[in-house]
């Protein structure tokens, strides 16, 4: 049995479970809004190394699910503050608590459970700290921005003066969007006292999505003047998508990193420079990449759904790789 | 900032954490309508920082939380599973409790062999420096790697860890 966890409607999540109709698998879907309206129920039962749980509904017509008999989950839930803000519940409500309840117990059983998880919460929350997520990426070999996180303008000014061009972005996965550093920051340089803001070089060259898909590597190369192709239109820019035939060595090194953050599939963003060096920025646990797919007729979504097929079939998947108990970081 | 003395990060010697994050509520000098997102970024740089200090830190913070991984009781099962250690699910009240401190490899509160193993294997299990866990006859009945520290022999323990070489010298 397969799990596909999210809203119905969200362009990967449609995408992956047609794919896996395609392919005649057996899923069961859970949308979110259902939160509200089911209940979680996990046990770890003594001496049994087998985490076990279901998965029920108040609806008769919904069939329950047992989730021991989930070999492969494809993850993509939003915020439950999000998907409630949608249907009208806030926060105290008894909706939105069972909601929460369930989106836990479930972000719990995926952390845990043995069967292949696309993508594990516990490795897709790195992409919540840039700043830890670029240190992981600098042990794989990629070039990474010089990176400032100040809340000190005197900071800025000798950084950028030193880098010449600089961009800003969050530190954390909210509002994470690039921006260059412009004359017109200067007057307000000094808010920045008012939290840890982070600075980065500006590194000029063409930017690469490389979606890796377990060992399957899919680049698309980003054609814009914009600060950040993926909200060109914000800076009424064009954007432009075209496949990318990438150096085996690179997408080697794109596998092997992703597979090393404990994740399935990631979004990977590089940039290569006029002298042919590859820096990372980041990488995304969760990509949204129908946007891609659209673009270029990549099969992404049917390399995830074969993953999840593939793993639901006892196929090519050991589970010890996958499970990790918080030891992303040294003593 | 300390008292309101900046610290050079090259003179923290040791870290011991003990909140597992900052609270959007706390920053009352911040309009409300940045004040999730401020929160957000604060301990995202939180972790990055914590993580990157070369000096101990007790306990390293996960990517969800500055103290320590922020395990259910699910997860302290599983884990306790993993690590061959007992888990017990009910509690008598007549049955012999012991509150068991690791902090690196030195235990504190048991003198029970077997008990003060199955911590250290369940904290090496959870990837964790320190961790406190009730024991009732040699069993887990609860664990936790944010511990209360009350007791002075608990503190005591924790700071031979952080600066055990240093305090001798004293």
């Amino acid at each position: 049995m397969i799990l596909l966890w999210g809203v119905a409607g969200d362009a990967p999540f449609d995408d992956v479970r047609d794919a896996l109709s395609s392919l005649g698998a057996d899923v069961h879907v859970h949308d979110q809004r259902l939160n509200a309206a089911c209940d979680v129920q996990l046990s770890c039962p003594p001496n049994g190394a087998q985490l076990r749980g279901t998965l029920t509904y108040d609806s008769s017509t919904q069939p329950s699910l047992a989730l021991d008999d989930v070999r492969a989950v494809y993850v993509r839930p939003y915020s439950t503050q999000v998907v409630c803000r949608a249907s009208s519940s806030s926060p105290g409500t008894r909706g939105y608590e069972r909601a929460m309840r369930s989106d836990l117990a479930l972000l719990t059983w995926a952390d845990l459970t043995d069967g292949l998880v696309v993508n594990r919460p516990v490795a897709m929350a790195a992409n919540g700290s840039k700043p830890f997520q670029l240190a992981l990426i600098a042990t794989h070999g990629f070039a990474v921005p010089d990176t400032l996180i100040t809340t000190d303008a005197d900071e800025v000014r000798a950084f950028w003066a030193h880098h010449g061009r600089l961009i800003y972005k969050s530190v954390s996965g909210l509002r994470s969007i690039v921006s260059q550093l412009g004359a017109t920051h200067l007057e307000r340089l000094d808010d920045v006292a008012s939290g840890p803001t982070q600075f980065q070089q500006y590194v000029p060259g063409v930017d690469v999505r490389v979606h890796v898909i377990g060992s399957s590597t899919f680049a698309t190369e980003a054609i814009s003047d914009a600060d950040d192709y993926r909200y060109a239109s914000r800076q009424g820019a064009d954007v432009e998508l075209e496949p990318y035939q990438l150096e085996r060595d690179v997408a080697d090194q794109c596998v092997s990193m992703v597979r090393g953050m404990g994740l399935t599939i990631g979004g990977v963003d590089l940039r290569r420079t006029p002298d042919n060096q590859w820096y990372c920025f980041e990488v995304n646990p969760s990509p949204a990449f129908s946007y891609y797919e659209r673009n270029t007729g990549q099969p992404i979504a049917q390399a995830i759904a074969q993953e999840l097929h593939n793993a639901d079939r006892g196929h090519c998947y050991a589970s010890s790789e996958c499970l990790t108990f918080g030891r992303a970081h040294g003593h | 900032m300390v008292s309101g003395s900046v610290v050079d990060v090259r003179d923290i010697r040791a870290v011991v954490t003990r909140r597992p994050a900052v609270i959007s509520d706390e920053l009352v000098n911040i309009d409300d309508a940045d004040r999730g997102y401020l929160t957000a970024e604060i301990n995202a740089f939180l972790v990055a920082w914590l993580s990157a200090l070369t000096c101990p830190v007790v306990n390293r913070p996960t990517t969800t939380c500055l103290c320590g991984p922020p395990w259910s009781d699910v997860h302290w099962q599983l884990a306790a599973q993993r690590a061959d250690v007992q888990w017990h699910t009910s509690a008598a009240n007549d049955a012999e409790k012991n509150d068991v401190l690791v902090c690196g490899t030195a235990t504190i509160g048991t003198s029970r062999r077997d008990e003060s193993d199955a911590a250290l294997r369940l904290a090496a299990q959870a990837g964790v420096t320190m961790l406190a866990a009730r024991f009732i006859d040699g069993k887990v009945y609860a664990a936790t790697a944010r511990p209360a520290l009350d007791d002075p022999q608990w503190r005591e323990l924790v700071l031979d860890h952080l600066c055990g070489s240093e305090r001798v010298a004293r």
